[in-house]
């Protein structure tokens, strides 16, 4: 591994867009979906929705 | 931090990483499958069935192969002339592994809401179905992926701190 030269390598930063990108897609979807992420968006409804927290979902 | 291990101890710990890492990825799989059932299966009581069986798969299933990949993998690289911050490969699958564990340990809470749902037989069906694993699972697995593909490939590129 010593031969390698100085900077990101071109993997690393292919990767770093890559992961960039794919961010900005769930970001907007979640904001799409009006930012309410987790179970509580689609079942607040009913005699439940006072147990329900807004987790991760 | 390297502290070199003697090979025994090496490849114990080289098994007990791949096995449930791979374990993991499997794991994922079977979880999209049931979350792809609860989404389109017809029959009620299948449908309630995926959701309930979901939160111990989560717990005794998910969530311990996650950490034991997580803590036994930083165990084994710093035992080893890897490192943990030392090549781009290394530190790329430790923030993919540390956000994946993250976010499934989150999402416990999520599985745990839809179980009780599934379980309240006055909740109807259509409150029950949620697409929600299946994204998350969907989401999961080419990250893991990447993580196996970066164990086998280790690309070359040294940090800063390698050098």
């Amino acid at each position: 591994m010593a031969d390698t030269p100085p900077g990101l390598p071109t993997w690393v930063k292919v990767t770093a867009i890559i992961t960039a990108l794919l961010v900005a897609v769930v970001v907007a979807v979640m904001l799409a979906g009006g930012g309410a992420h987790g179970p509580g968006q689609h079942v607040m409804s009913g005699r439940l929705a006072g147990n329900i927290g807004y987790g991760h979902g | 931090m390297t502290a070199t291990m003697v090979p025994w101890v090496r490849r114990l710990l080289l098994t007990a990483h791949v096995t449930t890492a791979v374990g993991w990825t499997g794991a994922v799989l079977c979880f999209l499958a049931l979350a792809t059932v609860g989404v389109s299966s017809q029959d009620p009581g299948t449908v309630r069935g995926v959701y309930l069986v979901m939160e111990p798969v989560a717990w005794y299933v998910l969530v311990p192969l996650a950490l034991m990949s997580l803590v036994i993998g930083v165990i084994q690289s710093l035992g080893t002339t890897w490192g943990l911050f030392r090549h781009y490969w290394v530190l790329i699958k430790l923030v993919m592994t540390v956000l994946a564990t993250a976010v499934l340990l989150m999402y416990t809470k999520t599985v745990g809401v839809l179980a009780d749902l599934a379980a309240d037989p006055g909740v109807g069906l259509g409150a029950v179905r949620n697409p929600s694993p299946m994204l998350h699972a969907a989401l999961a697995l080419p990250l893991l992926l990447a993580a196996t593909v970066l164990a086998v490939y280790k690309p070359r590129g040294v940090t800063g701190y390698g050098r």
